[in-house]
């Protein structure tokens, strides 16, 4: 390549340019200096279609195998003889200091490359860690491709659960949290309002729940006496069926025992049939005179305002009771 | 009808009692005392008779009779209604004499009632009308003796009474 940015012909350019050390230079630089100047690639000049450097490195390779070849089949047919070995140990002998040089060369790149190479690495990358935009590279990444390529069910069976969790201590996981607070942000009547509580009812064992209570303790701590104040047993007894649980219940039985007798059948029977008349007077009067019954006085005060008093002896000492 | 309604109707217990409970009980104790008194002065005559001869002649005459049988009467009445306020035909009946107010008549009462009880006849009868008419049914003599009469007879155990037999009498006849 000329110095105006032409291209080589051919091989033989490239030779002549390799020729000397200050044309091999100039070969090497013009290509990036004409790429800086018009932003191309360098073209293939050789007529294998490889690159200019390519091509003579490979010139070059080729040239050191066949005379390394060459010299090892020259080697072997002159080392075999005994003036090739009584040469080849001349030789050792006179190439001995060159090899003593050479053997502490070596060993001092030994101990000085390594660092050396560290401090190069050390230097250098920062530079190329800042010209490298780790925001482009990741872009260019198609994460999606490679999560694709992952069997994560696979990746998840590789991980033990449990050993990471019983490394958890969930207590004082839960002693940081302000449960106050939690509770506060939580709707509780739109939670109570999606739980189905005749569901979780029915899934409650009603017969064992009270299989686990004690009865006996419960009732302990149960003040009775306040719970009997409370009831109005007047207002009770006004709502029982008396005459259903006469007629139903042995109650009757004993009552008949206790007051068989045509005699007191009798009385019954009399007494009855005179309350029977003496009401039938009484509406007819207060018909006549217009009176409303309800506005009449029913009996005396501390008698009408007592409540009825049950069957059986009068309690009182004079003897009101009926009778029989 | 609720049951408490029933129950209401059934037990008049210390109600003001009617007319014609009140007569039953006053003809009931009419007959108990004329015939008490009758046999009474039997037994004292036939007594008296038996221990002395025939030279004992006793004539008391009507007025005498009549004086006699109102201290009995008096007695047979004035008594019952101090002890327990019923005689035997009221306890009959199931009613008894209490004060206006429902204590116990007493023994001043009771006499007074007692005396003043004619006072209904000599009247004409006009004294027992306030048994009919009155708001309180009391006659005449309960007026003057502070006295009323009321129901002393629960209804409503006779009630129970009838339907434990009824029962009873059902299970006998079906075993």
């Amino acid at each position: 390549m000329d110095a105006e940015g032409r291209q080589p012909d051919g091989p033989g350019d490239l030779s002549d340019d390799r020729s000397g050390e200050a044309g091999g230079d100039r070969s090497r630089a013009e290509p990036v200096a004409r790429n800086e100047a018009t932003g191309r690639s360098p073209t293939p000049t050789g007529g294998e279609g490889g690159e200019p450097d390519r091509w003579g490195v490979d010139v070059a390779l080729g040239a050191a195998s066949v005379a390394a070849r060459t010299a090892s089949e020259v080697a072997g047919a002159v080392g075999g003889s005994r003036a090739g070995r009584a040469a080849g140990a001349a030789a050792r002998w006179v190439t001995r200091p060159l090899a003593r040089e050479g053997e502490q060369v070596r060993e001092r790149i030994g101990e000085e490359a390594g660092p050396a190479a560290r401090d190069v690495l050390r230097q250098v990358t920062p530079g190329v860690v800042e010209a490298v935009g780790i925001d482009d590279v990741l872009a260019a990444i198609d994460v999606d491709a490679i999560l694709d390529r992952v069997d994560v069910n696979r990746l998840v069976s590789r991980i033990d659960v449990n050993a990471i969790v019983g490394q958890v201590d969930v207590n004082a996981i839960v002693g940081q949290v302000d449960v106050n607070a939690l509770v506060q942000r939580v709707d509780v009547d739109a939670v109570v309002r999606k739980v189905d509580v005749n569901a979780i009812v029915g899934q409650v064992d009603l017969d064992a729940l009270l299989a686990k209570i004690d009865l006996d303790a419960l009732l302990d701590r149960l003040d009775l006496d306040a719970v009997l104040a409370r009831i109005d047993l007047d207002a009770l007894m006004a709502r029982v069926d008396v005459d259903a649980l006469v007629s139903r219940t042995e109650i009757g039985a004993l009552v008949a025992r206790s007051t068989t007798g045509v005699a007191s059948e009798a009385l019954d029977a009399v007494r009855r049939q005179g309350v029977s008349l003496d009401n039938v007077i009484t509406r007819v009067v207060n018909r006549a005179l217009r009176r409303d019954p309800a506005a009449l006085p029913a009996g005396p005060p501390r008698l009408v305002a007592r409540p009825a008093l049950p069957a059986g002896p009068d309690p009182s000492p004079t003897g009101g009771g009926p009778a029989t | 009808m609720t049951t408490v309604e029933a129950d209401a109707s059934l037990s008049q217990q210390g109600h003001y009692a009617g007319a014609v409970t009140r007569l039953a009980a006053f003809v009931v104790d009419q007959a108990v005392s004329a015939t008490s008194f009758a046999a009474g002065t039997a037994v004292v005559a036939w007594v008296l008779a038996l221990v002395s001869s025939d030279r004992v002649d006793i004539h008391l005459g009507a007025a005498g009779v009549g004086l006699l049988y109102a201290v009995w009467a008096f007695a047979y009445l004035a008594y019952p209604w101090a002890v327990s306020g019923k005689t035997p035909g009221m306890a009959l009946m199931g009613i008894r004499v209490v004060r206006a107010d429902g204590d116990d008549a007493g023994g001043r009462r009771a006499a007074v009632r007692a005396i003043t009880l004619p006072l209904g006849f000599l009247t004409l009868g006009l004294g027992f009308a306030p048994i009919v008419l009155g708001r309180r049914r009391r006659a005449l003599h309960d007026v003057l003796a502070g006295t009323v009469v009321v129901y002393a007879w629960d209804a409503r155990a006779a009630r129970w009474r009838f339907l434990a037999r009824r029962n009873e009498g059902g299970a006998t006849g079906a075993g």
